[in-house]
């Protein structure tokens, strides 16, 4: 197995595939996913656009809608699969032991109530508290998420707040039950360069404080890197690579990573060309025979491995936490 | 040093908000407030600044896209703003834009090649001659002459940028306003076209307006960079200085706050308080100071700086205590720097 | 500075051979750069045909689109073969025939006595072949229809397409009309031009027509503001197009496709209020054949002669059924925020 030990680990998912069956055929968004995740841990979950990486995180909160179904794979959670539950089971987790918040801050509000009696209503939910009680852990939720003049922003409604303002009343809803993992779906994508780091820096916070474990999915690997304590990159529906941060920046693996890495163009960096892949993402429902990233690849014409474009690649551990599907990086496969 | 092909003095737009029943005019705000800008011919200059600062209006106002209120755009020795519309037509085949969203840029109904071929067509080119030059431009960005024959909606977001890139080039400009060209792009689709612009404007000594909220994205592609807060310039300078020496706070805010893809990397962040305040109703004095680590009362609210030379080079700042009166006062905002 | 500098006449645009346009000398490196995204794989070929191609496809695929056009394909061809499917003429009066005033249906088929003449639907009150006046009367409840859901639409596009376009005072003048006219009730708007103009079909179809012109006004407004903001048609403004070939290329085309839907349901809204305001005896006039006003005749002998109500009514109901259908099917297929 391909599996690093992690210890005491809070979600595993194990062999997800969620498909999607549309008229022009099965897109297999999500095809062969594994991921853990551990205590207090922040995995980044990496990708462009199309990857998979929203449907695998809705697929854990079983929130995937028709024509989109999880066909295959188990979804632990602390152990209990998730896939098993009935939907009732399901209701209690949601938004108390794994809450979610998304790119859009301001629509995933409800525009007719305040801020503060949105959080309040968690705490009524699911520890049965009173209005008024709720309200008063609601306030003490905002100041959590750096608020400035939280019993004033409690009463404010959603359009009255900024989107970074907005962004940290829904962390704030969302760690309002005290759950146990926290996924954020691009969480500063829509936030300006000074917001973010704000968002950014919270989150870090709140993992370092409440020992909460953070997926974080977003296609911007600054953020990973300064979030993250480890990564999965995720291509056409599965993951190409996993490794604890630093190891992942310092030594990238697979060429889709490596390609990611050096086409950003970085602060203080004076190349002339910045590096480019070629090519685009392939059609997730005539996906090519073999690996997926083969026609796109230039490290596989370089070493002229015939392979690749006839087998799919597995995971390989390269050491105890890297692991890689490509065969550049398989004994024997010439 | 070679001689400026626009001249912006004074730029001023604005915009009067409405509201109530009856559409009262509630306020204005000053989207543009009082730009003077500089920018030579060959050199590409980035313009920074958060969403609602103003950049997007500056670029619209400096291509008479919006009708700005006051102030001068001099291209090439004429002011843009006092052409009339026949004579403007000269003008839009000089300067040219390309937009952000790739979905949006392009007329759904028009198939590609008669998208492009607008703009040649209103400068007077026969039917044969834009089909041909039509081919040329596609081949220009990277993509092939039968395309001009499909609709938009076939092509991916990275293809369809560079329509809109081909779109412009069509009527031979020698200035581009690139209004964040790439920021709706997937990461690997960025490069593909932060490198075609690059390569297009060596090769057609294209002189660029570069609108981004990257700093990282523009210091890729720009000679100059100017950082814009709330519908003023707070800082220009060429990149290098901007990068190594950041004089307004804001600037440094900004810097620090780029999230650098290099987890060993640990830096000081500056962190802003705050959101950006509304621009229909702007901080007295320094618009700045509500959000600055280093500001002083009774002299950044009172009144606004300008924009002042550091070290008598070209690199200018505009605050008072880092280029001001009161630079006695100047505190650093890193204790690492 | 001279305007000659601007003048588009002292640089030629085409590629002269002493002075090529845009001569790309770049290396073959370069070239490989920025020549990246079409190698993985071409704009796909399955596709290609515009909008409008894809939308009639999409049409073909919608269950209730095919439902909607096949009731309205018989009710068309019923119209347009009239005179071969109408076994009398619709005026005739058949009482030397034998026939007494709203006899009940005769179909030899089904054991009516071979010797009295078949009338599949009956005898109406004035002794003409009920069946006749029914396919006739699909004649004049379509074409009505059709007249004034177009000469609504046109005069709606229109406003709707100035007031958009131009904004100022001009949109407020025109949409503050347009909001008088939508504060009435339709159709007793409709029933109060027909009260000035006197009955008749011709001016039911114009009460019709300029009570429902507001709706055609808004939707199309409302499109041309949000086209407006495009970015195509910024990036046309920078190209130097006229506002007139603006407004006739870029916004009118974009402002088709709502236009459409809401008309085809506009059909439906018209058929119906043809048929009131003929029940009424406001449009339609007697002996002409139409389903409102055959019913409003009849309307006493529901319990005596219900076939006399009942299939009027039905094609009334046939009628909007097939519209309302089919512009729903439109919608979904047209829009593409639905998705698919």
């Amino acid at each position: 197995m391909t599996t690093t030990a992690i210890n005491d680990p809070v979600l595993e998912i194990r062999g997800l595939e969620t498909h999607f069956f549309t008229r022009d055929g099965v897109v297999k968004a999500v095809d062969g996913v594994n991921l853990t995740v551990g205590k207090g841990e922040i995995l980044g979950l990496v990708g462009e656009s199309g990857c998979g990486k929203s449907v695998t995180s809705m697929s854990v909160l079983r929130l995937i809608q028709n024509p989109g179904e999880i066909v295959e794979g188990t979804i632990l959670f602390h152990g209990e699969d998730l896939l098993g539950l009935s939907e009732k089971e399901m209701r209690s987790i949601r938004g108390d032991r794994i809450s979610m918040i998304f790119q859009q801050p301001v629509g995933s509000l409800n525009p007719v109530f305040t801020a503060g009696s949105q959080i309040a209503e968690v705490y009524e939910i699911h520890e049965s508290l009173k209005k008024k009680a709720g309200n008063a852990k609601a306030v003490e939720m905002l100041e959590k998420v750096g608020i400035p003049d939280p019993e004033r922003r409690a009463k404010a409604y959603p359009h009255e707040l900024s989107g970074g303002m907005a962004q940290r009343v829904m962390i704030a809803m969302a760690l309002a039950a005290g759950p146990e993992l926290l996924i954020a779906d691009e969480p500063t994508t829509a936030l300006d360069v000074t917001i973010q780091a704000q968002i950014i820096d919270l989150m870090r916070e709140i993992r370092n404080d409440l020992g909460t474990s953070i997926i974080v999915i977003t296609h911007d690997l600054g953020i990973v890197a300064e979030i993250a304590d480890r990564v999965s990159v995720m291509y056409a529906g599965e993951i190409v690579e996993e490794a604890v941060t630093e190891t992942l920046f310092a030594h990238p693996k697979h060429p889709y990573t490596r390609g990611l890495i050096g086409s950003i163009p970085l602060a203080g960096d004076r190349r002339e060309w910045l590096e480019v892949i070629p090519g685009r993402v392939p059609n997730l429902i005539d996906l090519p025979g073999g690996c997926r990233f083969a026609p796109r690849c230039k490290a596989r014409e370089e070493a002229g491995l015939k392979i690749c474009t006839e087998q799919r690649p597995e995971l390989i551990n390269i050491d105890d936490a890297h692991t890689v599907r490509c065969f550049l990086y398989q004994e024997g496969a010439k | 040093m070679s001689e400026p092909l626009l001249h912006v003095k004074d730029l001023v737009k604005t915009y009067p908000v409405k509201g109530g029943a009856f559409q009262k005019v509630l306020g204005t705000v000053r989207a543009v407030d009082g730009v003077d800008l500089e920018i030579r011919k060959g050199e590409a200059l980035g313009l920074v600044g958060e969403s609602g600062c103003g950049k997007s209006t500056f670029g619209r106002a400096i291509l008479r896209l919006e009708e700005p209120d006051a102030g001068s755009v001099i291209f090439d020795g004429v002011d843009v703003l006092q052409l009339s519309p026949k004579e403007l037509k000269g003008y839009r085949r000089d300067a040219q834009v390309v937009f952000q969203d790739p979905f949006g840029s392009l007329d759904p109904r028009t198939s590609v090649g008669d998208s492009i071929a607008e703009g040649v067509r209103v400068q007077g080119l026969s039917r044969k001659d834009r089909g041909r030059r039509v081919a040329e431009v596609l081949e220009l960005v990277g993509l092939e002459p039968y395309h001009a024959n499909r609709y938009p909606h076939e092509f991916s977001g990275g293809q369809r940028q560079r329509i809109g890139i081909a779109r412009a080039l069509a009527v031979n400009p020698r200035f581009l306003v690139l209004d964040e060209p790439v920021s709706a792009l997937d990461v690997s689709i960025q490069s593909q076209i932060l490198n075609l612009l690059k390569q297009l404007q060596r090769e057609l000594d294209l002189t660029l307006l570069f609108i981004a909220h990257d700093l990282s994205v523009v210091e890729h592609l720009c000679d100059r960079i100017a950082v814009m807060y709330l519908g003023r310039i707070v800082e220009i300078a060429s990149r290098d200085d901007l990068f190594s020496s950041p004089t307004h706070p804001y600037t440094e805010a900004l810097l620090s706050a780029i999230p650098i893809p290099d987890p060993t990397v640990h830096r000081q962040r500056i962190l802003l308080e705050g959101d950006l305040p509304s621009p229909l109703n702007p901080p007295t004095g320094c618009t700045f100071h509500t959000r600055c680590p280093i500001a002083e009362q009774g002299i950044c609210d009172v009144s606004a700086p300008s924009l002042l030379s550091v070290n008598n080079g070209r690199h200018e700042a505009a605050c008072h205590l880092r280029t001001g009166d009161h630079q006695d006062l100047n505190r650093p905002l890193l204790n690492s720097r | 500075m001279s305007d000659d500098l601007y003048d588009p006449s002292d640089e030629p645009l085409e590629p002269t051979d002493d002075q090529p346009l845009n001569t790309i000398e770049a290396s073959d490196a370069i070239r490989d750069k920025v020549r990246m995204d079409l190698s993985g794989g071409d704009v796909s070929a399955s596709t290609s045909g515009g909008l409008w191609r894809t939308a009639g496809r999409e049409i073909i695929r919608k269950k209730s689109a095919i439902v909607g056009m096949s009731l309205l394909s018989i009710l068309l061809l019923l119209a347009a073969f009239a005179p071969i499917i109408a076994p009398y003429p619709p005026d005739e009066v058949l009482f030397d025939q034998g026939v007494s005033p709203r006899d009940p249906p005769c179909i030899h088929l089904f054991g009516c006595a071979e010797e009295n003449s078949q009338h599949i639907l009956g005898i109406d009150g004035n002794g003409r072949d009920y069946f006749s006046r029914i396919v006739y009367g699909a004649r004049v409840s379509l074409l009505a229809a059709f007249v004034a859901v177009l000469f609504a639409s046109i005069w709606g596009t229109t406003v709707g397409l100035i007031a958009g376009f131009f904004g100022g005072w001009v949109d407020n003048f025109l949409m503050r009309v347009m909001d008088v006219l939508l504060s009435f009730p339709s159709l007793l708007l409709a029933i109060v031009v027909v009260t000035v103009l006197g009955p008749g079909l011709i001016n039911a179809i114009l009460a019709i027509a300029i009570v429902t012109i507001p709706q055609y006004a808004r939707i199309v407004r409302s499109s041309v503001l949000s086209i407006r903001e495009q970015e195509y048609v910024s990036a046309d403004q920078a190209l130097g197009v006229s506002r007139w070939r603006l407004l006739a290329h870029r916004i009118f085309p974009n402002t088709l496709t709502p236009l459409i839907v809401i008309a085809t349901l506009g059909v439906a809204t018209a058929v119906l209020e043809i048929a009131s305001l003929s029940f009424l005896g406001l449009g339609v006039q007697p002996p002409t054949p139409e389903w409102g006003s055959m019913l409003a005749a009849e309307r006493n002998q529901v319990f005596t002669a219900p076939h006399l109500v009942f299939f009027a009514g039905l094609m009334i109901m046939w009628n909007v059924l097939g519209f309302n259908l089919l512009g729903d099917g439109l919608r979904d297929a047209i829009d593409p925020r639905l998705g698919r």
